[in-house]
């Protein structure tokens, strides 16, 4: 027995023994031959309704499909002709291994998605100004501000004229003085306090009479990079108030080192997080938002089922994934610019570099990044897990191994690895160098072969690693 | 009541139900409680680790030589000599962040009193590392003349001898691998709970829930525990088996008291996920917010830059988010061995902020349905 028939077998025996209603829809006569009644429609309008023995009778047929054929001919007033089948018969279709056609079909498809839903639209590039505003004044390497205490059991003038040349430098901010070791411990331990002083009774004396007296100063090292810059602070504010004292002292100010060391900040003379910063905020919102808008474009088909127009149809892996990959790769433009310029504008970061170079290596990088997006897309199954992959791949590289703090040849073991071949490496250290030395198209080539080969490679893994078939 | 709780309590466990099955998913925790922590713990050293350095020698003499000596690993990466052209190229690409120029005739000054210039090229687009770096330097080179010299240290009149609270050494695997967690925490239960609700709607499935006879609250109730048990579950083994295990964090405070805050700040995290999904009405726009959100969190609240230097504006509003004080909280347990009566403000900060959360979502739940 044909399947066909067994589905039929089931569907009648639920209409008979179960007293179910079924309705069904088909163009097969023999179909619409089982049914109890049918009705006949052309473009949505019911040309008759009966059983299918009374509608043959009607017309007087031998067979359903003749009748069928007049009631259509009536409706249309045309003649139906063997013709017409003959046709789309004879239509030769010529199946291309690639074709632009298909591609931008894809193209404009996801475009019109885009547009049509202006509040994604308005997320990506009001959030993209949104983190840069907030990072660019948020991330800053300066330390300063710095709660400090001081445990004086001296109380001579010589102990406050020490601590004066402390609590007057900008980096610290003198709290009420401490009373006792057991206060100190508990109120560093708070986090209230993160520098504590203690000046030892007889410090005034000693001072006087000329022998060593050691003051202990206590950093708080749960930050090791913070604890390492405040102990650089207060060596520096240490020896200033030793010149100042051996000036009044001697009447002039002895040479500690045999050698003078002048210090040339390059490329950022006024030492300004800002202008180091910015310039590694922008390749950072240049892969999350772009990979993420990607990876759940495609996800999101596969979980609302519209992936069977990729399965059922000729469009070739290349084709759906390129042509879906274009829109957001010109609203990824969008946003640079936008960002370039807010940054140039507004925070007035100095550009010293070329800015069609710049453009031509955030095109590569945002071809890049949307890549990564399609390539998480090729193996998530749900939405929740596209987004949670392109976070997870993304965010912990960029942040700690891109060279965002510290250069990646700093960085040791598994990280050292992934800074290397992460494109984010590639492009925070182009940016870097056309906005704050303008480094010209030699001195980037390797960078930009680095993202040109990210290219290659990522467009290779999704094609790959695609299926055209659910599983 | 005991009705409601058993809604509450089958609603979570449909959750998790949903979890276990999308198997990415659960990869994608395990690794990130698990080989994320270890390799953002070792692997980023916030103090100053291997920079690159190189020297511009125009002196070649003895005492350049022994100059160059004095900076090796770990601390520095010595590029080697270099001319004067390499170092405006290497510097301009990024190889080097310190170039050390000596000029000619320097040990003959320095041999006959004077006291040359030696000059110190930073790259000052590399903050971190160029900050530390230089004191750094310039103190190694005067401690290396003043021995190469065997000119009797000076005796100063007083002697600062600065030590480290907490962490002596100054261990960055300390530093890193908790906040690493921290980060974990915040971005998974936010995105766990607010996806699942964003799922519901789009599948249309949130149609069936409400024609239960159950309540919103319970609904959301339900999400919040159940992802948050998964988020705290994973902690809990990070912890014990990452942190003290594997990368031999000696942790100064009582742990139950760092889980129970951990629960708070759940609460908090899962509540404003399912805020953040009663706006977008679609996973796309979820993402961006998502995006727009957790990046403040994890780079503003503390765990990689220092809290008390932002400034203040941004400072108060940081404070309205309940990582930041999770983060002071995280800090002052796990490292200082802070006790209740300590933390106890930033509990009930986080704990009021995850209220303000909860309600307001539920509100918007509530309002988005009619």
């Amino acid at each position: 027995m044909r399947y066909v028939d067994k589905f039929w077998k089931l569907l009648i025996d639920l209409a008979r023994n179960d007293g179910v209603t079924i309705f069904i829809s088909t163009h097969f006569m023999n179909e619409g031959e089982r049914c109890d009644r049918i009705s006949l429609m052309h473009q949505g309008k019911v040309l008759d309704s009966d059983t299918p023995k009374v509608l043959t009778q009607k017309r007087g047929k031998e067979t359903l499909e003749e009748a069928f054929i007049e009631y259509l001919e009536e409706a249309t007033q045309e003649k139906i002709s063997e013709t017409e089948v003959k046709l789309t018969e004879n239509s030769t279709y010529k199946h291309k291994r690639f074709s632009t056609r298909r591609l931008f079909g894809y193209s404009y498809r996801e475009s019109l998605e885009l547009v049509r839903d202006p509040v994604r639209l308005a997320f990506a590039l009001v959030g993209m100004v949104f983190l840069l505003f907030v990072m660019g004044f948020g991330i800053t390497m300066d330390v300063d501000d710095l709660r400090f205490s001081v445990l004086d059991q001296d109380q001579s003038p010589q102990s406050r004229a020490y601590i004066q040349n402390i609590s007057g430098s900008r980096y610290f901010l003198e709290q009420s003085p401490l009373h006792s070791q057991l206060e100190l411990d508990s109120r560093m331990k708070s986090g209230e306090l993160s520098v504590a002083i203690v000046i030892p009774s007889g410090f005034g004396k000693s001072l006087l009479k000329g022998e060593q007296v050691n003051v202990s100063a206590w950093a708080d090292g749960t930050m090791p990079f913070r604890g390492e810059t405040v102990s650089g602070y207060l060596t520096g504010m240490h020896y200033d108030y030793i010149m100042q004292l051996a000036n009044q002292t001697l009447g002039y100010v002895p040479t500690l080192s045999p050698a003078n060391i002048e210090m040339r900040y390059r490329y950022n003379p006024g030492f300004k997080s800002l202008d180091a910063m910015v310039p590694a905020i922008i390749p950072m919102l240049l892969i999350f938002v772009p990979s993420i808008l990607m990876a759940l474009s495609v996800v999101r088909e596969k979980e609302m089922g519209s992936i069977t127009n990729f399965y059922a149809t000729p469009v070739t892996k290349l084709e759906f994934l390129i042509g879906k990959q274009l829109p957001y790769i010109i609203v990824s433009m969008i946003g640079f610019f936008g960002l370039v310029a807010l940054s140039i504008l507004l925070f007035d970061v100095p550009f010293k570099g070329s800015l069609s170079l710049f453009t031509l290596a955030a095109l590569l990088y945002v071809i890049t990044t949307t890549g990564i997006g399609l390539l998480i897309s090729s193996f998530a199954q749900t939405q929740i897990a596209a987004l949670a992959g392109t976070a997870i791949i993304t965010l912990l590289p960029t942040i700690n191994f891109s060279g965002l703090k510290d250069p990646v040849s700093s960085l040791e073991g598994v990280g050292a690895m992934v800074g290397t071949i992460f494109p984010v490496t590639y492009f925070i250290n182009i940016s870097r160098g056309i906005f704050s030395k303008a480094v010209d198209f030699v001195g980037l080539y390797h960078d930009l072969l680095a993202l040109l080969i990210a290219i290659v490679v990522i467009t290779t893994g999704s094609v790959l690693l695609l299926q055209k078939q659910e599983r | 009541m005991k009705k409601h709780l058993l809604n509450i309590f089958r609603f979570g466990i449909k959750e998790l139900r949903i979890l276990w099955h999308d198997k990415t998913m659960v990869i994608l925790i395990a690794w990130s409680f698990s080989f994320a922590i270890y390799v953002g713990a070792t692997s980023v050293s916030t103090e100053l680790h291997h920079a690159p350095i190189a020297f511009v020698d125009q002196d070649r003499s003895s005492m350049s030589r022994y100059l160059r000596d004095a900076f090796y690993p770990p601390s520095f990466k010595m590029m080697g000599v270099i001319s004067q052209n390499q170092m405006d190229r290497g510097m301009d690409a990024g190889e080097y962040t310190f170039v050390v120029v000596i000029p000619s005739g320097f040990e003959k000054d320095i041999l006959s009193g004077k006291v040359p210039d030696i000059q110190l090229n930073i790259d000052a687009t590399r903050m971190t590392q160029a900050g530390i770096g230089a004191g750094y330097i310039q103190q190694i080179i005067s401690k290396e003349l003043t021995t190469f010299l065997q000119k009797p240290e000076t005796i100063l009149p007083i002697n600062l001898i600065t030590r480290m609270k907490y962490n002596p050494n100054r261990e960055s695997t300390w530093f890193g691998g908790v906040m690493e967690i921290i980060n974990n925490i915040a971005m998974l239960s936010i995105m766990l709970s607010g996806a699942a609700l964003i799922r519901e709607r789009e599948h249309g499935t949130l149609e069936h829930l409400l024609v239960l006879p159950v309540s919103v609250a319970e609904i959301m109730l339900g999400k919040v525990w159940s992802m948050g048990l998964v988020v705290l579950s994973a902690v809990t083994f990070a912890l014990i088996f990452v942190v003290e295990g594997v990368l031999g964090v000696p942790l100064a405070g009582s742990l139950p008291l760092f889980l129970a805050g951990t629960l708070l700040a759940l609460f908090a995290t899962t509540s404003l996920g399912i805020l953040m999904a009663t706006i977008a009405r679609t996973m796309p726009q979820f993402g961006l917010i998502f995006i727009m959100t957790i990046l403040p969190i994890m780079i503003l609240s503390g765990t990689m830059t220092p809290f008390e230097s932002m400034p203040q504006a941004l400072q108060y509003f940081m404070h309205l988010v309940p990582t930041s004080h999770f983060v002071s909280f995280a800090q002052a347990v796990l490292y200082r061995g802070a006790g209740f009566d300590i933390v106890w403000m930033d509990m009930l900060w986080i704990f009021l902020i995850g209220m303000v959360f909860f309600f307001f979502a539920l509100a918007m739940f509530k309002k988005s349905l009619n």
